[in-house]
C-alpha cells in the first residue's frame, strides 16, 4: 500500500530524513517510534505530501506521491488537484485536532465529504453519524467541538479522517495532548480500526499499545530507521544500543512488561 | 447656579450646528471605515501572497502608511495633490487618509489572524483533500472573521476619533463646527464637553455591536 525509497527531506540547509525505506503493506499496522526531533512527524507528513519531499519517492498505492514522470522521464510536481485527490485517500490525525472551531462535530465531518466528493448531504450525514457511534460520540453530533473533551476532540477528529473513506491512516502522536484518563479511549478506536483491517502508520510513544496493535515497529532516530521489525522481538532484543537506552528511558517511566 | 456651571440652554440653541457636525462625522466614518475594511483585505492578501510583486508593494505601502503621522498623509493628499494639480475636496482627501492609514493597521491584524489562527485548520483541510482556495474559504477565513471581531471593532473606533483630524483641512465636522461655535462664544467648556459626548456615543455604538455580535460568535467557540 505505501512504499518509501531513499527519502530525503531537507529545511534548508538541514537535512532531517536520511534516506528511508519503508513499506507498509495492505491492512498493516506499522508503528514509528523515536526521540524528539529524530524526524516523525516529518515523515508522516511527506506521506500525505503536506511536506514536499526533496529526493526518493513516496508510492502510495501504485501511484508516485506529488510528484509524476514526465515523457521526458524527470519529475514534475502534480498539479494542486492531483495532489489534493491523493490526500482524500490518506487520513491524517493530527496530535493537536484540528477541529474546525466553527463548525459543529457533525458538519467537521461531512464537510469534505460533501465538498470534495460531492456526496448527497443527507447521506454525508448518515455516514457521519455513523462514524460517530463507532467512535461512541452518536449524542455530540450537534455539539461544537469547544465543548468537547480532548479525549473526544480526537475521536472525532478520527472520525472526520475516516469519514473520507481513506486506503491508508496516519496518526502523529495522537494521545500526546490528552489528558491521561482520557488517552485509553483514543486508544481503543485506534484498536478496532487495527482489528478492521485498516492500514495505519501510527507515530506513537505508547509503547504497550505498539507492542498489541502494530505488526511492525519502526525506530527511527536522527532521520535514519536503525530498527524494525515485530514489536516483540524489537521491544525484548533491541539490537543498537540507541534503541536500547530509548527503550530504557520509557521502561524505567511505564514500567513496561514485554 | 446650574446655569453658570453648565449652559444647557446655550447648547440647546445650537444644536443644529451639532447636528450638521455630526452628519459630516458620521459620513466621513463610515466611508473610511468601509474603505479601511475592504482596502485592508486587499493588502493583507498581498502580504501573504508568494508574488514578489504583490508582496513589495503590500508591504511598502504598510511599513509607509503605519509609520507616518495621519495627518501629514492627509496634507500631502489636500495640498501636497493640489501643488501637483489634483485638486480633491476636503472630505475626499480625509477618507482617503484615514482609510488609507487604517487599512494598512487592518491588513497586520487580518494577516496576524489569518495566519495564527487558521494554519492547523488550513493543515487539516488540506490533508482531508481540500484544494487550497476552498480550504481558505470553507475554514480559515470564517474562523479568522470571527476570531478578529474585537481587534477590527478597535480598529474602527481609531477611525471614529481621528476623523477630528479632518478639521483641520476645513471640514466642518463635529469638532470643526464645534471649534468655530466655541470661538464665538463664551461656552467653551459646554461645546468640548458636548462634542465629547457625541464621540463617546458613536464609538459606544460600534462597540457594542460589535460585542454583540461577538458575543453571539463566541456562542459556538
Ligand atoms: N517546518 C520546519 N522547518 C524547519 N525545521 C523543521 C521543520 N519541521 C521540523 N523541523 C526540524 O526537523 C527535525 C525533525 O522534526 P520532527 O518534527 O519531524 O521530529 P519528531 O520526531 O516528530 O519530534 P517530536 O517527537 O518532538 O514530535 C527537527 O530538528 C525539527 O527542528
Ligand atoms: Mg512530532
Amino acid at each position: 500500500m505505501i512504499r518509501v525509497r531513499g527519502l530525503v527531506k531537507r529545511f534548508g540547509q538541514h537535512t532531517v530524513l536520511h534516506g528511508i525505506d519503508l513499506d507498509v503493506a495492505r491492512g498493516q499496522v506499522v508503528v514509528v517510534i523515536g526521540p524528539s526531533g529524530s524526524g516523525k512527524t516529518t515523515l508522516l507528513r511527506c506521506l500525505n505530501f503536506l511536506e514536499e519531499y526533496d529526493d526518493g519517492e513516496v508510492v502510495v498505492d501504485g501511484a508516485l506521491l506529488g510528484y509524476r514522470r514526465g515523457a521526458d522521464g524527470r519529475l514534475g510536481r502534480r498539479s494542486e488537484e492531483e495532489i489534493a485527490k491523493s490526500r482524500s485517500e490518506i487520513g491524517m490525525v493530527f496530535q493537536s485536532f484540528n477541529l474546525f472551531p466553527h463548525k459543529s462535530v457533525l458538519d467537521n465531518i461531512t464537510l469534505a465529504p460533501i465538498y470534495i466528493k460531492g456526496v448527497r448531504r443527507d447521506v454525508a450525514k448518515q455516514v457521519a453519524t455513523e462514524l460517530l457511534t463507532k467512535v461512541g460520540l452518536a449524542h455530540k453530533a450537534d455539539a461544537y467541538p469547544g465543548t468537547l473533551s480532548s479525549g473526544q476532540q480526537q475521536r472525532v477528529a478520527i472520525a472526520r479522517a475516516l469519514a473520507m473513506q481513506p486506503k491508508v491512516m496516519l496518526f502523529d502522536e495522537v494521545t500526546s495532548a490528552l489528558d491521561p484518563e482520557l488517552v485509553g479511549e483514543v486508544l481503543t478506536v485506534m484498536r478496532g480500526l487495527a482489528e478492521d483491517g485498516m492500514t495505519m502508520v501510527i507515530v506513537s510513544h505508547e509503547m504497550q499499545f505498539a507492542r498489541e496493535v502494530a505488526h511492525r515497529v519502526v525506530f527511527l532516530d536522527g532521520g535514519r530507521i536503525l530498527e524494525e521489525g515485530p514489536p516483540k522481538t524489537l521491544f525484548r532484543e533491541p539490537s543498537s544500543e540507541r534503541l536500547h537506552a530509548f527503550l530504557r528511558r520509557f521502561t524505567e517511566g511505564y514500567k513496561l512488561s514485554v | 447656579m446650574g446655569g453658570y456651571f453648565f449652559d444647557f440652554g446655550f447648547i440647546y440653541r445650537n444644536l443644529p450646528i451639532f447636528w450638521s457636525g455630526l452628519g459630516v462625522t458620521l459620513e466621513v466614518s463610515v466611508l473610511a471605515m468601509a474603505g479601511a475594511v475592504v482596502g485592508g483585505l486587499v493588502i493583507a492578501f498581498g502580504r501573504m501572497s508568494r508574488r514578489v510583486w504583490l508582496f513589495a508593494p503590500a508591504t511598502a505601502y504598510v511599513e509607509f502608511l503605519r509609520n507616518t503621522p495621519v495627518l501629514i498623509q492627509m496634507f500631502g493628499l489636500y495640498f501636497g495633490l493640489a501643488v501637483l494639480g489634483f485638486r480633491l475636496s476636503p472630505i475626499t482627501a480625509g477618507v482617503l487618509a484615514l482609510a488609507g492609514q487604517n487599512a494598512a493597521y487592518l491588513a497586520e491584524i487580518y494577516r496576524a489572524g489569518i495566519e495564527s489562527v487558521g494554519r492547523r485548520q488550513l493543515e487539516a483541510a488540506l490533508a482531508l483533500g481540500m484544494r487550497r482556495w476552498r480550504a481558505m474559504r470553507l475554514v480559515v477565513v470564517p474562523i479568522a472573521v470571527t476570531r478578529l471581531v474585537a481587534p477590527i471593532g478597535n480598529q474602527l473606533v481609531v477611525i471614529i476619533k481621528d476623523t477630528s483630524l479632518v478639521s483641520s483641512i476645513s471640514v466642518y465636522e463635529l469638532t470643526m463646527e464645534g471649534k468655530r461655535l466655541a470661538e464665538r462664544s463664551a461656552a467653551t467648556y459646554e461645546v468640548f464637553a458636548t462634542i465629547a459626548v457625541f464621540y463617546l456615543v458613536l464609538t459606544s455604538a460600534v462597540s457594542l455591536a460589535l460585542r454583540f455580535y461577538e458575543r453571539r460568535v463566541q456562542l459556538i467557540f
